[in-house]
């Protein structure tokens, strides 16, 4: 009996990679406009995720998608005048973008939400206070853009994501948007 | 001293010029900056100690960049050959196929995008220091990651009393000789092992002001430049750090010019 669940393990891995098969990832040339092909391409199945390490930079995204979606998908990028690079089979896409938020509650009431190496800082009427972390070059710049600022009053066409170009800006939207959350519901 | 990191200004060329502050404005040449958080903070953080220590002020070389990579490929380009003998490398779009180009033979100080680069190619013991928070030593120490934003979640849910272990784990990713991991508690790193922790004054707010690392890395960097041992360096610029904070009393809302400009009086405070 002891062969059993290695049979279960091969058949599990022939499924997964049968899955994976059926996966392919599209290359753009600048994760801006990969976080505007994400925003194109609700409807279909896709995903972000890390482009194969052959052709990374040390910045990049890439959108995984479902294969059979292809042509869809094609068909929708050029109505929005979105050129990818390449689609290419699904090779190594176990990385994916971080998720994981931490909130912090100062004494004055000022709250600071962190996702991976972004941190956003608001007073309780969502006043943006600070912006800290991050190593790509839109960070000091979306700084400028947003401090000062009412989350609340920040139109969707000047987030992090909309303004932004990298991985870091990227994630500073994620904060914002728990950020933007958090004070909606106080 | 040099100081190579992107300023957030479309447009601008490439500037190699001497630092200057006057008031609360960086001067290059004929140019005007703010001290904003990044490279700016990084500049301004050094043009402080340097004047403390009457030592010439660092060369800084810079290029407009809001995310592009523009501004950051002039930068790398003008990198492949540096006559200095330290070299602090900031703000800047991670770029694996510039970075490997740029000349070793300076002493090089990375953190932010310049130590994500570094990581990302694989060529992190080339350098001299890194200067990570916790988030981005959990991405030094993934093997896989190359960005902070793709750290797996195993690694990247450790909390702070695990930053030892992370520390060695970071190690198998060739690492530079030190190492300063700043955060609740600041940890100087030689070879792997810690050779000191710094943890007071605690400032609990110090964490959300934008450029607290930056002031870290340029005054680390500056007093390594004005002629400490960096194992010294590394530990009275964890404390210089914190008594700034201490001498501020900052706020969430505190902006990190107002602790740049209390830098002298903290380097007096620790007898520097």
């Amino acid at each position: 009996m002891g062969f059993l669940p290695s049979i279960f393990k091969k058949v599990k891995k022939k499924d997964d990679d049968e899955k994976k098969d059926h996966k392919g990832l599209i290359i753009f040339r600048s994760v801006k406009e990969t976080i505007g092909a994400e925003k194109i391409l609700k409807g279909y199945s896709i995903r972000v995720v890390a482009p194969p390490p052959e052709i990374r930079e040390g910045c990049d995204l890439a959108l995984e998608y479902d294969m059979v979606e292809e042509i869809g998908i094609k068909r929708e990028l050029e109505r929005n005048n979105l050129k990818p690079l390449k689609f290419i089979p699904l090779s190594d896409p176990s990385l994916r973008p971080l998720e994981l938020i931490k909130v912090k509650e100062f004494n004055d009431g000022s709250i600071m939400v962190r996702c991976g190496n972004m941190k956003i800082t608001v007073d309780r009427k969502g006043n943006i206070l600070n912006i800290s972390g991050g190593g790509c070059p839109d960070v000091p710049y979306l700084t400028l853009k947003l401090k000062g600022r009412n989350i609340l009053e920040i139109p969707e066409g000047e987030t992090p994501k909309e303004l932004g170009y990298t991985l870091c800006a990227y994630t500073l939207n994620k904060s914002f948007e728990e950020a933007k959350k958090i004070i909606k519901d106080i | 001293m040099i100081v190579a990191g992107t300023l957030p200004m479309e447009g601008l060329d490439l500037i190699m010029e001497r630092g200057k502050l006057i008031k609360n404005r960086i001067v290059l040449g004929n140019m005007k900056f703010p001290i904003s958080m990044g490279t700016g903070a990084l500049i301004g953080a050094s043009i402080k100690v340097h004047e403390y220590f009457g030592e010439e002020l660092p060369e800084v070389i810079t290029a407009g960049d809001i995310g592009i990579g523009d501004g950051s490929l002039k930068i790398y380009r003008h990198l492949r050959e540096v006559r200095d003998d330290l070299l602090v490398i900031h703000y800047i779009k991670p770029k694996i196929s510039e970075i490997k180009e740029i000349d070793f033979s300076p002493k090089i100080v990375a953190d932010a995008g310049g130590m994500y680069a570094a990581k990302a190619a694989g060529i992190g013991d080339k350098f001299h220091l890194f200067l990570p928070d916790v988030g981005e030593l959990a991405f030094l120490a993934d093997e896989k990651a190359s960005h902070p934003a793709y750290v797996r979640g195993f690694i990247s849910e450790v909390d702070d009393r695990e930053v030892p272990e992370l520390i060695k784990r970071t190690y198998g990713n060739r690492m530079p000789r030190y190492m300063v991991v700043k955060g609740e508690r600041d940890y100087i790193v030689r070879d792997e092992d810690i050779l000191d922790r710094v943890e007071n004054p605690k400032i609990e707010t110090m964490e959300c002001i934008g450029g607290t690392g930056d002031t870290l890395t340029g005054i680390i960097s500056s007093l390594i430049n004005c002629g400490y041992k960096t194992e010294k360096a590394c530990i009275l610029g964890c404390k210089v750090n914190r008594t700034l904070g201490e001498i501020v009393n900052p706020t969430p809302k505190t902006q990190i010019d107002e602790l740049i400009f209390q830098i002298p009086k903290a380097l007096e405070v620790l007898n520097l």
